[in-house]
């Protein structure tokens, strides 16, 4: 029953996780309002899943359209761009972009909630058929749009053109049923896409996912990185009896016990929930406890290797305080880095506002005055970097915290609420206030990216107090989380660079 | 061929530093450009009206 319990919830989890990521990702309400389409230069990104850019919320590009567009130019005869963003995303992700982020995926997902009988996973022939993505991914975006040109050398999307469903899903029923001109175009091939979509959706009921089964090329594509992917999943050969319920559990009905990365899993997750011995497990997830366990280790003594250090300088309570075990070298070096991070973001909070001030077109859907919520975003992470700053300088300057200031947790706890607000707002603004977005300066869609550095910086800091404690933190994750802040820091200019060079 | 799960992670990188390359070199060659132009008007194809 337990095990039923974990099961539901994850899937729970997972479909507002869909969800989530779907409206933030089609989250341009007025496209759909208005029957019209979302044109800023985020369009030059790729989504991970197969979203079509002709569906009125879309904020990026399908992939699968990206590509052929390239492949169908008269100019271009392979696409490094699109083939490259597939990659890095097939590698850092796999297919756990099926599982999780994909709004197709999310359809088919919801379709097969719905109670009828004879529901089984798999369709008849699933043995052959499972072959059939590979089939198309090779003739219609590829062979086909490299070979059937026209006089010009260009070449039409055939997979969009005669099988995406997405397209139809996403893009053509919003679109129709609000704008009365397309209304008009409508012919032969859109019933033709609608009966392809119809027929998937009758399917998807009855079986479990049939298009990204037998017909998705994206996902075949995702699926030959599973292997080798950041995303991957581990068996304990030592925990595992064998026992199966990993592929009863498996919506794809895959032996996980045996074959934990075929290109067939989606990550679903569901496999995990439902084994009984706890065999499976992820690599991020190994990650995840690899750094809790580093970071927060609550043996409150002190560790053995720092013992001599402890001896002689280091962790010595003292009238006036607790020493760092930080030495001076390093504790200026880690300070300096930290205190790069702070500057450029309190640098790029100071420039947004000023910049938000100067731009001519903000169209508001959710504030009335986003200007207004642009200096609230600037002032909140000039707070929260001011406090991080502050703390920084306070070991450069110092070395060892004084006692009054290890109650700087509490301060801390302040800083991390500050960060999250800010965190939130910036995902919000980013959705509200989209139209924004093609402009040079993107603020609302920087605000996020700024942000996150806020929530590492945090935990840098905690780490610290740990520190003060006489407890292990590991420095050498310390330094990778400073670096980590900087190269967030710098995300913002390279996508300004991106949208720089797509305008 | 089972790849072992230490060299996992090099493949990793390696497989994500070239697709990084990709994309720039993409970006140079002006790729992003025709991405951008497909993706910001109703394709026509997509929706079936074409
Ligand atoms: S029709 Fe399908 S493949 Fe083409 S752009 Fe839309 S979602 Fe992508
Ligand atoms: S297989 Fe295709 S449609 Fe299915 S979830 Fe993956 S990308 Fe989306
Ligand atoms: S093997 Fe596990 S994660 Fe993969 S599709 Fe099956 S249940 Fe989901």
């Amino acid at each position: 029953m337990d095990r039923e319990n974990s099961i539901k919830k994850q899937s729970r989890i997972r479909l507002w996780f869909q969800a989530a990521w779907f409206v933030l990702t089609n989250g341009y309400v007025r496209g759909y309002t208005k029957g019209m389409i979302f044109n800023g230069n985020t369009k030059v990104i790729c989504l991970p899943g197969l979203n079509c850019y002709s569906c009125p919320g879309a904020l990026g590009s399908c992939p699968m359209g990206a590509l052929q567009a390239v492949l169908g130019n008269a100019s271009y005869r392979v696409s490094l761009y699109v083939f490259g963003m597939i990659s890095a995303m097939g590698v850092l992700f796999g297919r756990l972009i099926c599982g999780w982020m994909c709004p197709f995926g999310l359809f088919q997902d919801l379709m097969y909630r719905i109670k009828v009988k004879g529901k089984k996973k798999n369709m008849p022939g699933h043995r052959y058929l499972k072959y059939l993505r590979y089939v198309i991914l090779v003739v219609f975006p590829i062979l086909l749009v490299s070979l059937m040109l026209d006089v010009t050398g260009a070449s039409m999307p055939w997979f969009c053109e005669w099988i995406c469903p997405s397209g139809m899903l996403l893009g053509a029923i919003p679109l129709v049923a609000v704008n009365s001109g397309l209304r008009a175009a409508v012919g032969a091939r859109f019933f033709w896409k609608l009966f392809i979509l119809l027929a998937i959706t009758v399917l998807a009921i009855f079986y479990y996912r049939p298009f990204c089964k037998y017909l998705c090329p994206l996902g075949a594509i995702y699926g030959l990185f599973n292997p080798i992917s950041s995303y991957r999943l581990v068996i304990d050969k030592e925990k595992c009896v064998s026992c199966a319920t990993c592929q009863k559990a498996c919506g794809m009905d895959i032996r996980t016990f045996e074959t934990p990365n075929s290109p067939d899993c989606i990550r679903c997750g569901s496999c995990m929930a439902a084994c009984p011995t706890g065999a499976i497990e992820s690599t991020w997830g190994r990650m995840g406890q690899k750094i809790k366990s580093r970071c927060f280790r609550d043996d409150g003594d002190i560790l053995p290797a720092r013992k001599k250090e402890a001896e002689t300088t280091a962790y010595v309570p003292s009238d006036e305080g607790i020493a760092l075990s930080v030495s001076r070298g390093k504790a200026v070096f880690l300070g300096i880095l930290m205190l790069i991070a702070g500057t450029i973001s309190l640098i790029l909070s100071v420039l947004m506002p000023v910049v938000s001030n100067l731009s001519s077109h903000f169209l508001i859907d959710i504030y009335q005055n986003t200007n207004v919520a642009s200096v609230f975003m600037g002032i909140l992470w000039c707070v929260a970097s001011v406090i991080v700053i502050l703390t920084g300088v306070y070991t450069i300057r110092f070395r060892k915290l004084p006692e009054r200031l290890t109650s700087i947790n509490e301060k801390l706890r302040a800083a991390w609420i500050i960060a999250l607000i800010g965190v939130a707002i910036g995902a919000a603004g980013a959705v509200a206030n989209i139209k924004t977005l093609s402009s040079f300066f993107t603020p609302m869609l920087l605000n996020p990216f700024i942000y996150a550095c806020v929530p590492v910086l945090m935990l840098q800091v905690r780490m610290m107090c740990r520190e003060t404690e006489g407890k292990k933190c590991s420095r050498g994750l310390w330094v990778i989380m400073s670096i980590v802040n900087i190269l967030l820091a710098l995300s913002t200019l390279l996508v300004l660079i991106i949208l720089n060079l797509g305008s | 061929m089972k790849i072992k799960e230490k060299n996992k992670k090099w493949i990793t990188v390696a497989v994500l530093a070239v697709a990084v390359c990709m994309i720039a070199a993409g970006i140079v060659n002006g790729e992003a450009n025709v991405v951008l132009t497909k993706a910001t008007s109703i394709c026509m194809q997509c929706i079936g009206l074409d």
